[in-house]
């Protein structure tokens, strides 16, 4: 599903944005703090804080279906990834060392842009009550700014 | 709603960007980074509609949208659940939003792809914190409220034009600590906005001009909406276009060079209007990005407002209490001649070569010249204002203002001949030494 160059932009340096939506058909929106890519590249564990994404969380609940953006502040570079839920478990060991390592990678990215720590600090709130989300990959897309945005780069058809 | 939309307007600012999530009739959700989230009012919000994307085509086709935002100082999100209204692709809302793309396009690198095809205008139906409340600061930001309030208590205290200007920006300087700024007024027939006053450069370049819709000042004019940028953009610089643009038969430039930063990284312009016609702008800029906040807009907005006011009383009362004075006879002079050149065409006028002013100002000073060469030297502003040569424009010819620009010009260029008040709505042509009038048509 995800090419290999994708997947390593995917886990680093990236700010990570996770969008649900509710039994009306409206949408909601909140942080991911990390994600790792499965070794087939098809699915996706996704960290998401329980008191701060709860909306994201409800919806993934209900009815599966999650965008997730991931851009890289300094490039712009910017991807959407599109599926469905698998499972939602509580955090292992493993992720919480990839939460960690994420983390700092973001963390200096936004403090080479010139955001303070206080700023980094907030923006990464939630660790504490984190779960991990399995989604299986339906399609990827393009979506640095500019007039390719929104291409379709892999997927399923 | 449980948090106000104003009191998250520092998420506005553009200092982080912001996401949107969308849903497709199918039941396909979206998320996408936003360049601008605009904050139009207590309810509404506007963002960027740059490029024909998926989140567009889904809230064409299902109206709901979520935006998130987040705090550029704590990092704190918020999130706008958000109903779609309308697209704007002119207009002040529109032309706002393109400036101020252009300074956050400026500031990322993306000045290529970043341009505004129309502003998307949402209601915003809810407002959470993603944060626990325990988490929210209460970090307003200082009031500037004691600071109009004392630029305020100095404006009202005015009973001259000239005074109203001076003291507004010493207000600015003093109780804003602005340290650029310029006061330009409009000028209908010719459709420019002139300089009378301005705080903080080498050059005050009263007198210099800017064509409606040229730049923030020439838009924000246009469009009478303020415009405020908090990063460098090129797209609103007045360095290239506007410096030293010059034809003239003279051999000279016709053109006051524009005083105003080089390359400035906060910029605001505020329209002065007066019983909705456009009087003049305000203008402050910085070398700092981000310098001026929404708490300053609504200051400028509110001062704007006073003076806009002041302008006009002032304008009216100038014509007071003119009764004709006694015209002593000019003084005779002695010495070489200077000579002061005339051209019919744009009233330019030209004293021993040197350009010195035009339009209306221009024909002003030929007009006084030309009397005190019959041996006047005492004028009324009623008798300029009834004067057909000068052909004024009937209501708000802003002749006040015009003769402050004559009066700083001839202080700032001419050692020759000076403007002296002699009383409300009366002012002496002082002369030192003979002139030698040259009429080009």
């Amino acid at each position: 599903m995800l090419n290999a160059a994708h997947a390593a932009f995917i886990g680093r340096y990236t700010s990570m944005s996770v969008a649900a939506r509710d039994a009306r058909n409206h949408p909601v929106v909140g942080r991911a703090l990390g994600c790792r890519v499965s070794e087939s590249r098809s699915r996706l564990t996704v960290f998401l804080s329980a008191s701060r994404a709860a909306p994201v969380l409800a919806c993934l609940k209900e009815n599966g279906a999650i965008a997730l953006a991931v851009t890289r502040p300094t490039t712009n570079e910017t991807l959407q990834l599109k599926g469905a839920v698998v499972e939602i478990l509580p955090l292992a060991a493993a992720d919480a060392a990839e939460m960690a390592a994420y983390r700092e990678s973001f963390v200096a990215e936004l403090t080479s842009l010139g955001y303070g720590r206080e700023f980094s600090k907030g923006v990464l709130a939630g660790n504490e009550d984190s779960v991990a989300v399995v989604v299986e990959l339906v399609s990827v897309f393009d979506q640095t700014p500019g007039p390719r945005a929104g291409t379709r780069m892999e997927g399923r058809t | 709603m449980t948090i106000s939309l104003e009191a998250i307007r520092r998420c506005f600012e553009g200092a982080v960007p912001a996401q949107i999530a969308t849903c497709a009739p199918d039941g396909t959700p979206n998320v996408a980074y936003l360049s601008q989230v605009h904050y139009v009012d207590d309810r509404h919000v506007a963002l960027s509609f740059q490029f024909f994307s998926k989140t567009r085509e889904n809230v064409l086709a299902n109206p709901y949208a979520m935006a998130q935002v987040i705090d550029p100082l704590s990092g704190v999100h918020y999130r706008l659940s958000l109903q779609y209204l309308q697209t704007e692709t002119e207009g002040p809302l529109f032309q706002y939003m393109k400036a101020r793309l252009a300074g956050v396009a400026s500031h990322t690198g993306m000045s290529e792809v970043f341009v505004l095809r129309g502003a998307d205008v949402y209601r915003v139906l809810d407002i959470q914190c993603a944060a626990p409340a325990t988490v929210i600061e209460d970090r307003m930001p200082a009031s500037l409220l004691p600071a109009l309030r004392a630029c305020s208590s100095r404006l009202v205290r005015c009973t001259e034009l000239a005074a109203l200007l001076d003291e507004t920006l010493a207000g600015l300087a003093g109780h804003f600590g602005v340290a650029h700024a310029m006061l330009l007024m409009f000028d209908a027939a010719s459709r420019h906005l002139y300089t009378v006053a301005s705080l903080g450069y080498p050059e005050s370049g009263v007198g210099s001009e800017i064509a409606l819709g040229a730049g923030v000042i020439g838009v924000a004019a246009r469009e009478q909406t303020p415009i405020r940028i908090g990063f460098m953009t090129s797209d609103y610089s007045y360095s290239r276009a506007l410096r030293q643009r010059s034809g003239g038969t003279d051999g000279g430039e016709r053109e006051i060079p524009f005083p105003g930063l080089s390359a400035p990284h906060s910029q605001m312009a505020v329209p002065i209007t007066g019983g909705g016609r456009l009087l003049g702008v305000l203008y402050v800029e910085s070398e700092q990005s981000m310098c001026f906040t929404y708490e300053h807009e609504d200051a400028f907005v509110a001062l704007a407002a006073q003076l806009g006011f002041a302008m006009q009383l002032l304008e009216q009362s100038a014509d007071r209490n003119d009764a004709v004075a006694e015209a002593p006879r000019a003084k005779v002079t002695s010495g070489e001649a200077v000579t002061v050149r005339r051209y019919a065409a744009d009233n330019s006028v030209f004293v021993e070569g040197d350009y010195l002013i035009k339009g209306v100002a221009g024909a002003i000073l030929w007009k006084l010249l030309s009397d005190h060469a019959q041996g006047r030297s005492e004028f009324t502003n009623r008798e300029l204002r009834l004067d057909a040569s000068l052909r004024l424009p009937d209501i708000s010819d802003n002749l006040e203002a015009r003769l402050i620009l004559l009066h700083r010009r001839l202080q700032e260029r001419c050692p020759y001949f000076r403007i002296e008040k002699t009383g409300r709505g009366r002012f002496r042509l002082a002369v030192d030494c003979p002139v030698r009038l040259e009429a080009v048509s």
